[in-house]
């Protein structure tokens, strides 16, 4: 072929490239994609390429033609002639060193972009695979030529980092011994590649750099000699990026070398040279933290630990000199880099120096504080304030593991740190940071809260203030009450003034920014209230104080409705709710106290008494709905944590009166006050005569629940009920479905004392009956169907003793019967949400009625397994249902508590549809369903019992699993994988090894007899489980890479 | 930034990690919860409003299996942002994370880069917050997610137009037209009780001679 004609092709290549990258449209591209592919596996494109990389200057062929000879090596390079490899080779080097700007005396017009000479870079490196393994030495004295020629330098220490990449990789392009070798390997030579390196940079300093100025004895302490100089450089273009080069190379290195490798001294002295210069200190600090990254420290480790500590050290103190202008010459990148190796440093060495005498800790903890504080971004310094916070958790643990008060030498270091952070959060110190934050967009957080940027803020920032409370708690107490009783009495005195002369609430801007950080301080006072329970005594005179201060803030606030001055009054009185609530358990111990001391009781209960009648207003009026969720709430805590003694006498009026509070309530309201007065009637205070408790609290009880149901109780009794279709006025819709949500919410927080339950289960009673009935009229309407079989699930679920076996047979049984025929396949179409809700809810009901202890239920259980193999399973089975996930919960969960009760068929049909969804692709259900399988083998021996069901012991499942392994459909689930194969293995390795193994080989025809010999053989038979794993990871590669290499 | 022009994202990971179900909650609100392996590159639009305009993203969704790979790298070639993904519930595809992001910045060099940790609605979760720290290294930003509940499912974006636009604080006037969650994180709760049971383990017991 002549050159015209591989010049046309190259035209046409890059035609076909270029539509590829710039087309929009899906289905087009991948037809450009097949048939590039397809080019690639063309037995001729090798020769191709080759002339393509010489004539063209298309970048789209030329990485074409890079990818082509890449796969050539990775799949056939041993087919090629050796004069054809050292053709190829010689071609690349020489592109590679001569045609990419690496010369600056080149006249290259065209140099190629960075992407194509870092993928030359690669190739180069992946044929380099071949001679290194033979002759390592060699190899490396080839490239090392490379990197002292200074014209190619650059390219040389490219290749160091593209051997590090290409020899370590994962990718299974070669096999898993050849990995290890080759790993092995350049472990070995990598001492020598890291010298080559650090050589570099000591020449690039020295002909850069210079002495900017010398410390003096400053420094608290002295370790060798250390050099702690500044130096100032002038890297010129071509200087830098052979500094970066280098950089990037040790880094790849330092990802993978063990940390005792990289104890050299003339390394560490190179990067503190480069970290203390004025600019370009940044790539050094990115090797440091890679180092300080490592968790696993060989002896010896302190000594240099000491070494990067000093020098740390004396840079902390550069950065913060001048009151804070320093920091402002540092490259905030820089400074990112700088706070994350503090963070590391901390969270991987503290333990190991926080005791030495040689590492000055507290003035350690000094500069980091000066530090922290002068960050001026938001999240700078919560990075900051996270490094605290592991710092005090270290002390928090230590101290609580040798049982010892924490150590004396940080409190004032501490206490100091708590002040300045608690100005943080407040405006008055620091309005214009906390002003910039977005208080406006929810964000949900890690643990699922939805908040904005402000709030989380200042959560993150109360949480660390808390941690020093805990530490020294009665010191940190004493720091932070001046906060209470001057910053938030003096502001409710203001307000209080303000309002009798009229003033406006609502325009004030210093105004605002004190009602918000009077949020703020109730919101810290009230994270801090279980310490007022842990030194009750010592600290009661003042929490008693804030209490009553917190509950006339709060009557103020109800009496003045300050919620509707605007949003920000709204956040003050919710906190105001939550900060009482937090003091439920204070409440709780001071209530505990006075019992003790008759003559204390009064004063107690006059708190109680003050509180509710402060909280039953808001019922009244027309509050915003978030200050009646925060005051039924708070009415609950009181109620579940406090237990005031006299509680239930001192609500009486409000017990009696709660149908008139409730009426005009939303359902979602009702749902929080209802069961808080349920838990009044229900939850007597310890320590009194239970007897004569619920003596007094059973007649309560009853009329306050038919309060709720009546209206529901009647619905069946109305005329035409159900001819007359009134069971489809909206209004009774409605209704059944208020009641039944409100119900369920009193259910659901039931107190956990037989009495209590008994007497609920008393009340709703026939409730329950007409529920049931009801299941059956609303067949039609899945919102209805979907509220009955929620209430139904927590009934079981929390009053399972009271309900009782007969009527839990019947309901499940009346559920079965209706939901199991035609109206499956209604609720389960395309598109019915609900309907699928409910299945889902059934499904969770049985699940429940499964696994209770026992055999209460055992008529249940073939009705069960019917409904779920015989109609539930075939129409979700090969669907994308996200009923599966639950379904298969439930066969679990009959298998793990009935193993026994069921007949053979029935576990043969369950433990068939737990096969075929394995072969599915869905990770998720697979790794739900494979975790099952693990809990039923530890429990039940199950991998025991499939052995022994199948002609060869268990090998339907162990050959799917080993062909979901090697289909790589489940990679993200290999590890786990492998040990259930090792658990069947186990059971008989003979049979695995020589039965199982060799069967399974002789199937697979992808692979060539030798293959599968080589497969065979590098398979030991050991049967210890790390070797175990380790083999059936080789051989997961080893397949993949012969599959790879004979497509 | 004009409104016409197209930003390519480039999406990797291993295989079965939630790549194409993360890209597709935009695409069409369809939550896919079985695997059906990306062949190649699938590219879809996804298209934010924000606050400095209408933000157009082509995500490349490439195959994160070695064997469905194609042209492998070369679907990173002009990329101009990228997401690289693994499973929180798998150790393995965290270790393969250093794998990804050398094949991609071999090709794009200096490009802001998410790393996404998918599944965290899952409750058996491996890799550990305090464990995700490649990130760091190389000046990516991080992300907890879940396509199955959307937690999170905006951040990427939203952090990859910042720094495209040269760190302006971005924010979005339009939320994403997404598919009601699969699963809610229904954690208010559950932590206000985290919290209570945590403050309660503070506290002396008080006496109860309650019968169960």
């Amino acid at each position: 072929m002549n050159n015209n004609d591989m010049d046309q092709k190259a035209k046409e290549l890059q035609n076909v490239l270029e539509q590829f990258y710039l087309t929009t449209d899906n289905p087009k591209r991948k037809e450009i994609d097949t048939i590039l592919n397809n080019y690639k596996a063309q037995s001729d494109s090798y020769e191709h390429v080759q002339y393509y990389l010489v004539h063209s200057d298309n970048q789209y062929v030329i990485w074409f033609s890079l990818s082509v000879i890449e796969d050539k090596v990775n799949k056939a390079w041993n087919s090629i002639s050796a004069s054809s490899q050292t053709q190829t080779k010689g071609l690349l080097l020489d592109i590679y060193l001569n045609k990419t700007g690496a010369n600056s005396n080149s006249t290259v017009k065209n140099v190629l972009p960075q992407f194509i000479i870092s993928k030359l870079g690669q190739v180069i490196a992946d044929i380099g695979r071949y001679e290194f393994e033979s002759n390592p030495q060699s190899y490396l004295l080839n490239i090392t030529s490379i990197v002292r020629n200074p014209s190619t330098s650059i390219r040389g220490i490219n290749l160091l980092q593209c051997i590090s990449d290409s020899f370590t990789t994962n990718k299974k392009v070669i096999s898993q011994q050849k990995k290890t070798t080759l790993k092995k390997l350049l472990h070995q030579n990598s001492p020598i590649i890291i010298q080559v390196l650090v050589d570099c940079l000591g020449q690039l300093f020295d002909q850069n750099a210079e002495k900017k100025f010398k410390h003096a004895n400053l420094l608290a302490f002295h370790v060798g000699s250390p050099d702690t100089n500044t130096y100032t450089a002038s890297f010129n273009a071509e200087s830098k990026n052979l500094t970066k080069a280098v950089f990037d190379a040790l880094l790849s290195y330092f990802t993978w070398v063990p940390l005792s490798d990289l104890l050299v001294p003339s390394l560490f002295d190179i990067l503190f040279k480069y970290l203390r210069l004025d600019k370009n200190s940044i790539p050094a600090l990115e090797c440091l933290n890679e180092i300080v990254s490592k968790n696993l420290v060989p002896k010896g480790f302190e000594s240099f630990l000491m070494r990067i500590f000093h020098q740390v050290y004396s840079l902390l103190t550069d950065i913060v000199s001048n009151g804070g202008q320093q920091i402002n010459q540092y490259h905030p990148e820089f400074l990112n880099k700088f706070t994350q190796f503090i963070q590391i440093f901390i969270n991987n060495h503290l333990g190991r120096i926080e005791t030495n005498p040689n590492f000055p800790i507290p003035d350690f903890l000094g500069l980091l504080f000066q530090y922290s504080f002068f960050q001026t971004q938001p999240e700078s310094f919560l990075q900051c304030i996270d490094i605290w916070s592991t710092f005090l958790d270290y002390l928090i643990n230590l101290s609580q593991e040798n049982g010892t008060p924490p150590p004396s030498k940080y409190t004032d270091g501490l206490l100091l740190f708590q002040s300045e952070l608690v100005k943080r959060i407040l405006y008055i110190f620091n309005n214009n940071t906390l002003s910039e934050l977005d208080d406006e967009d929810k964000e949900i957080n890690e643990n699922g809260i939805s908040e904005t940027q402000l709030e989380s803020y200042i959560k993150k920032s109360i949480e660390v203030v808390a941690k020093v409370t805990e530490l020294y708690p009665e010191k940190s107490l004493e720091n932070l009450y001046p906060l209470f009783t001057q910053n938030v009495t003096s502001f409710f005195c203001k307000a209080e003034e303000s309002i009798k002369q009229g003033v406006s609430m609502e325009n004030e801007q210093q105004f605002q920014y004190l009602v918000k950080d009077v949020t703020t301080i109730l919101h810290l006072f009230g994270r801090l209230a279980d310490q007022f329970v842990v030194s009750f005594a010592q600290t009661f005179t003042a929490a008693n104080f804030i209490f009553q201060k917190l509950l006339d803030m709060c009557l103020f606030s109800v009496n003045q409705y300050i919620y509707k001055f605007g949003s920000d009054w709204e956040k003050l009185q919710i906190e105001l709710l939550c900060t009482i609530r937090s003091f439920c358990f204070w409440l709780a111990e001071y209530g505990n106290q006075v019992r003790a001391i008759v003559g204390q009781q009064p004063d107690f209960d006059s708190n109680i008494t003050k509180l509710i009648s402060i909280i039953v207003p808001l019922f009244e009026r027309n509050a915003p709905e978030s200050i009646l969720s925060s005051a039924g709430k708070l009415l609950m805590s009181l109620a579940t944590i406090s237990k005031p003694l006299n509680l239930f006498t001192q609500m009486d009026m409000l017990i009696s009166n709660i149908h008139n509070i409730c009426a005009p309530l939303s359902p979602s309201i009702q749902s929080i006050l209802y069961p808080a007065i349920s838990c009044t009637i229900l939850l007597p205070p310890s320590n009194v005569n239970l007897s004569q408790q619920w003596d007094q609290r059973r007649p309560k009880y009853s009329p306050f629940i038919k309060g709720i149901t009546a209206s529901f109780l009647e619905i069946p009794q109305i005329p035409n009920f159900v001819e007359g279709k009134i069971f489809c006025k909206e209004e009774l819709i409605q209704r059944v479905l208020r009641v039944l949500k409100v119900v369920t919410a009193i259910i659901r927080t039931v107190p956990e004392v037989t009495q209590a339950k008994s007497i609920l289960h008393d009340g709703i009673q026939d409730t329950l009956k007409v529920t049931l009935g009801l299941f059956r009229v609303y067949i039609s309407y899945p919102i209805v169907l979907e509220a009955i079989l929620d209430f139904f699930f927590v009934l079981f679920e929390f009053l399972k003793a009271q309900v009782g076996v007969v009527f839990t047979q019947q309901t499940i049984s009346t559920f079965l019967d209706i939901l199991g025929g035609d109206n499956l396949n209604q609720l389960l179409s395309s598109g019915n949400d609900t309907g699928i809700s409910i299945i889902k809810k059934l499904i969770e009901i049985l699940t429940f009625i499964v696994q209770q202890p026992g055999n209460s239920f055992e008529s249940l259980l073939g009705s069960t397994i019917e409904f779920s193999m015989e109609k539930l399973y075939p129409m979700i089975a090969n669907t994308s249902s996200v009923l599966r996930s639950p379904f298969f919960t439930l066969l679990y969960s009959i298998l793990d508590n009935h193993w026994k009760q069921c007949q053979q068929i029935q576990i043969n049909s369950i433990l068939t549809s737990f096969q075929s969804i394995f072969k599915q692709n869905d990770v998720n259900l697979f790794k739900q369903n494979l975790d099952h399988f693990e809990k039923l083998n530890s429990k039940l021996k199950l991998y025991e019992k499939i052995s022994s069901m199948e002609p060869v012991f268990g090998c339907s499942f162990i050959s799917m699993f080993f062909d979901v392994l090697i289909s790589d459909t489940q990679s993200v689930h290999t590890d786990d994988i492998i040990v259930t194969i090792y658990r069947f293995a186990s059971l008989n390795f003979d049979k695995f090894f020589n039965e199982f193994f060799t069967t399974f080989l002789v199937q697979k025809n992808q692979l060539s007899n030798e293959q599968k010999q080589i497969l065979r053989s590098n398979f030991s038979n050991a049967i210890d489980q790390p070797t175990f794993s380790t083999n059936m990871t080789q051989f997961i590669n080893d397949f993949s890479y012969f599959s790879f290499i004979n497509s | 930034m004009a409104e016409k022009e197209q930003i390519k994202l480039v999406l990797v990971g291993d295989g079965g990690v939630g790549k194409t179900t993360f890209v597709q909650r935009h695409l069409t609100g369809e939550f896919e919860p079985r695997y059906i392996p990306t062949l190649g590159v699938s590219v879809h639009p996804l298209i934010f409003y924000t606050n400095f305009g209408k933000i157009h993203f082509n995500v490349w969704d490439t195959a994160g299996q070695e064997k469905f790979g194609g042209l492998r790298d070369g679907y990173y070639i002009q990329g101009n942002c990228a997401i690289i993904m693994f499973d929180v519930t798998s150790r393995i595809s965290y270790k393969n994370v250093p794998n990804w992001h050398s094949d991609l910045t071999r090709v794009c060099e200096n490009i802001p880069i998410v790393l996404c940790g998918n599944k965290v609605d899952v409750k058996d979760r491996k890799v550990k917050p305090s464990q995700i720290v490649f990130h760091r290294r190389y000046n990516l930003s991080y992300y907890d997610v879940s396509a199955k509940s959307n937690y999170n499912f905006e951040k990427p974006f939203v952090w990859l137009t910042s720094k495209l636009l040269g760190n302006k604080a971005v924010t979005l006037v339009q939320q994403p037209t997404l598919k009601l969650p699969e699963t809610v994180l229904d954690s208010n709760l559950m932590s206000l009780y985290e919290k209570e049971v945590a403050d309660a383990a503070a506290l002396p017991l008080p006496e109860d001679n309650d019968d169960l």
